[in-house]
């Protein structure tokens, strides 16, 4: 009989252990990356190559009014002062100076001698602003003056007129040239007495003819939020508490002599009880987009569109990217910096439709994509001409056949539901700010959908 | 003859188990592995077969072969005579040099083209085998640069501009069959077998476009990257027919031959990101295979065999753009065998010993040019303690094509482990 040695029972055990240990050392090694060895041996598969179409040809479009805001027009954080090429904004102001009568001294009647200034502030609002470290250079650089003229309004200010036609005014009360970021413009005395004893209905900063350029200004409105953040929004060189066009009355009074002699000096910053811009006339968008692409915010108008994808792009073709494309008409453009957002709403929701709430929208539409913050100003500073969304999903599932075929991109600003709401200062329901595209008869800036795509190589499915 | 000493049946599960269980262990990690010779990018694949590491061992050979200790399936008629149940698994470790004009690239993977099984009946004298066998495969992935004219952002409607991209393309898949055999001794001398083989298995290529330029302030890709799949899955049957006889004590002789068959193909390509896929089906004729191998007895324990197996595939149908550069496929192998031995305090002189070299064309062409594979091996193996199964390595250097015919070539280093179970199961 036959007995394994113990060395042999060792070595069999040891020997299947250290064959499997190499194959699983072998099996864990890390291949080299890949690279382009065997290139040369072709696979069977081959996919197409990538194509890219601009297509320009819309099937549906035109613009529609978006109802539903929570702020009044009068409520606005801005006011407008100016003229663009084809609007003009003048600033509407009422006061209320009974506190004034009431903050003197009872032994005082207040006189004309008694005031030593009365000016009128505004301040502008950043956006506006020329380039803040230049500020001083800015202030004293010719050629950049805008010409204010403030007028005694013939009748009560109604702010719920506007926006609208300049209501009538009376006498001239400043003429003045001036630019900066903050503007002082100085009543006559005899002025603020004026509307002391006759009373006051309310004042137009309007722009004459004398400015040095054209384009509308935002200044900070009575209801410029400074606890929202509005403070932020303002540069300002003086130390008043408030905002809007206040008018601050500086008063130094002395009655009587010798020992009896009283003094009064005191500085009132005296805000308007409401403000308002006319923006006359509120441009109105063309109905087909062949002009102009427009989005307004607060009285919100917005554009709507559909091109022809699926009678342009194959069966079964897969998007590489899609982006719909505006060129941005920036002589008529102004505002505030605002996200500009693509919804996909049935066709039916728009067309048609004197209007659609914000309500609507959101409960029939879905956001398709967006941009944050987009600042017109400095597209333009920086040479750019083209606004863009990536759709490319969008447009994928029209190819799809998963997006249903009346759906239309409609384009707002960044409302609170979209996702794309960036911080309450440029809330769209505060700042009634325009962005012009370029419309379909344009030359060279045609609004277009681009689509990157790469055919399906497979065939018919 | 000398025996072992007989082992407690619990005893053997614990010498057995914990090798078949790291065995399985081993192989199943094999598959995610993506490796191999680049010459499989295209075509039928590459040959995966490997019956065991004994017949990788020495040179491929095994149709002229009985062995019931080292049950062998490389020939189903070599079977009978098995006395006891069989379980044989056998897979391999391979490291893959490729070389081309301009660089060059390792890769190592696992793969595992043999699982069968056989049990005996009447004795020994008749075999029902089953089990599980690979037939060709491929597992590589390539990736070029490409340049692409596309739009600028900043400048939609103006000229295109080239940016640069990179390509990746991945083919992989195994095509195997499910061989249900029987196998009879019919005389001493002569043992026939036949087989019925499920063919089964599916192939896959899959291309990545990357757009790597231009990128979004984000720091992603401003195209999104395309991606197809090719798929074809493939079914079908073959019979396989065998004998084995030894018309001397010290010569046998093996035969194969399985005859033409088809395989039917449902090719489903798919683009990521659209629905549905582009479905159809076609079929292959797979030309016939056979072979004929013989083994020669030098002395008790040393053997030389040599074995040649052909299968035009010159002749195969059903597929336009693979026929074209289509040729006859061929192999021959030949090698020593040194049996195992159990001479008491014989030290490494028991240990069976395996050399050999084989030579392979394959069915198709690169480049214009044949690819020969060519090949030298050893091996060896011990027996389970009480003969119960057996464990046999083989470790082959193999060169593939040439740099200068073939656009490149490859340097193979092949770890071949396998795994022998016996075992009554009645």
């Amino acid at each position: 009989m036959f007995e394994i040695s113990q060395s042999r029972r060792r070595f069999a055990a040891a020997t299947p252990a250290l064959a499997l240990a190499l194959a699983l050392a072998i099996a864990g090694c890390t291949s080299d990356e890949t690279n382009p060895v065997g290139a040369g041996v072709p696979g069977e598969l081959q996919v197409g190559s990538p194509e890219t179409v601009a297509l320009f040809e819309m099937t549906d479009r035109g613009h529609v009014e978006l109802t539903g805001e929570d702020t009044l027009y009068s409520e606005n954080q801005v006011v407008y002062f100016g003229g663009s090429a084809t609007e003009s904004s003048a600033i509407l102001a009422r006061y209320d100076f009974s506190v004034l009568r009431d903050s003197v001294p009872e032994w005082m009647t207040l006189t004309e001698g008694d005031i030593l200034a009365a000016t009128l502030n505004l301040y502008r609002l950043n956006f506006y602003a020329a380039e803040d470290e230049d500020e001083e250079e800015e202030e004293t650089r010719e050629g950049y003056d805008k010409n204010f003229e403030v007028y005694n309004l013939a009748g009560p200010l109604d702010v719920s007129l506007y926006p609208g036609p300049e209501p009538a005014y009376e006498e001239l009360l400043i003429d003045q040239m001036s630019y900066g970021t903050n503007i002082y413009l100085d009543f006559n005395p005899a002025t603020i007495i004026d509307w002391l004893e006759n009373g006051h209905d309310g004042i137009i900063i309007r722009e004459g003819p004398a400015s040095d350029f054209a384009g509308l200004v935002g200044f900070a409105s009575v209801d410029l939020d400074l606890d929202g953040g509005g403070v932020f929004e303002i540069a300002r060189s003086d130390t008043a508490i408030t905002v809007g066009q206040a008018i601050s009355v500086q008063i130094f009074a002395t009655r009587g002599e010798g020992e009896d002699v009283q003094t009064f000096e005191r500085t009132f910053a005296i805000p308007p009880v409401e403000d308002v811009s006319t923006l006359h006339p509120l441009e109105a968008p063309s109905a087909d987009l062949s002009s102009d692409v427009m989005l307004r915010t607060h009285r919100r108008i917005s554009p709507y569109f559909a091109f022809a994808v699926a009678d342009s792009l194959p069966d079964g073709a897969f998007i590489n990217r899609a982006v719909i494309r505006l060129g941005a008409d920036f002589e008529r453009s102004y505002g505030q910096i605002q996200s500009l957002v693509i919804h996909e709403v049935p066709l039916d929701l728009v067309d048609g439709a004197a209007s659609v709430s914000l309500a609507d929208l959101e409960e029939s539409g879905a956001v398709s994509t967006g941009q944050y913050a987009v600042d017109l100003d400095g597209l333009e500073s920086a040479e750019g001409e083209w606004v863009g969304w990536d759709v490319t999903s969008a447009v994928q599932r029209i190819i799809n056949g998963v997006l249903a075929e009346d759906t239309v991109f409609l384009i707002t600003a960044g409302e609170d539901f979209t996702g794309f709401a960036t911080t309450s200062y440029y809330d769209p329901d505060f700042y009634l700010s325009r962005y012009v595209f370029h419309g379909t008869e344009h030359p060279l800036l045609l609004p277009h959908l681009e689509v990157t795509y790469t055919p399906f190589s497979g065939g018919v499915r | 003859m000398k025996t072992f000493t007989p082992v407690p049946r619990s005893r053997i599960g614990r010498e057995l188990g914990p090798v078949l269980v790291l065995a399985i262990a081993a192989l199943l990690v094999a598959t995610a592995a993506v490796a191999q010779s680049p010459f499989a990018l295209t075509n039928i694949g590459a040959d995966v077969r490997s019956s065991s590491a004994r017949v990788d061992g020495r040179g491929g050979w095994g149709l002229a072969e009985s062995d019931t200790l080292i049950p062998s399936f490389h020939n189903l008629a070599g079977l009978p005579g098995l006395k006891k149940m069989a379980i044989v698994v056998s897979g391999y470790a391979e490291q893959v040099r490729s070389k081309d004009a301009s660089t060059s690239r390792t890769t190592n993977r696992l793969r595992t083209p043999t699982l069968r099984a056989a049990a005996p009946f009447a004795d020994g004298r008749l075999i029902f085998s089953a089990g599980f066998q690979g037939l060709r495969g491929t597992q590589y992935d390539v990736q070029r640069e490409t340049v692409y004219l596309l739009p600028a952002p900043e400048d939609p409607l103006g000229a295109d501009v080239p940016y640069e991209g990179h390509e990746t393309f991945v083919r992989e898949g195994t095509q195997f069959q499910v061989p249900l055999g029987l196998s009879w001794r019919a005389t001493s001398r002569l043992s026939l077998a036949a087989n019925l083989n499920l063919v089964g298995g599916v192939m896959r290529e899959r291309v990545n476009v990357v757009f790597d330029e231009p990128v979004s302030t984000d720091g992603t890709q401003y195209f999104l990257t395309t991606a197809e799949t090719l798929e074809d899955e493939i079914s079908g049957q073959s019979a396989t027919v065998s004998l084995l006889v030894a018309p001397l004590s010290r010569l046998s002789l093996g035969a194969a031959f399985t005859p033409a068959h088809d395989w039917d193909v449902t090719r489903r390509q798919e683009m990521q990101g659209i629905p549905g896929s582009a479905d159809s089906e076609y079929s292959i004729r797979i030309p016939e295979l056979w072979a004929v191998g013989a083994a020669l007895a030098l002395s008790d324990r040393w053997r030389l065999g040599a074995e040649y197996e052909s299968q035009p595939f010159s002749k195969l149908s059903g597929r336009a753009d693979w026929e074209a550069v289509m040729c006859d496929a061929w192999r021959l192998g030949i090698g020593l065998d040194r049996a195992e031995a159990f001479a008491r305090r014989a030290g490494r002189r028991n240990l069976p010993l395996r050399v050999g070299y084989s030579l392979q064309k394959w069915p198709y062409r690169v480049d214009g040019e044949d690819i020969l594979e060519r090949r030298i091996s050893a091996g060896t193996g011990f027996s389970f303690r009480d003969r119960s199964g057996h464990l046999d390595l083989a470790l082959s250097h193999a060169w593939i094509g040439e740099l200068g015919k073939n656009g490149s070539r490859d340097r193979v280093w092949r770890l071949t482990v396998s795994v022998a179970g016996l075992e009554k199961w009645w």
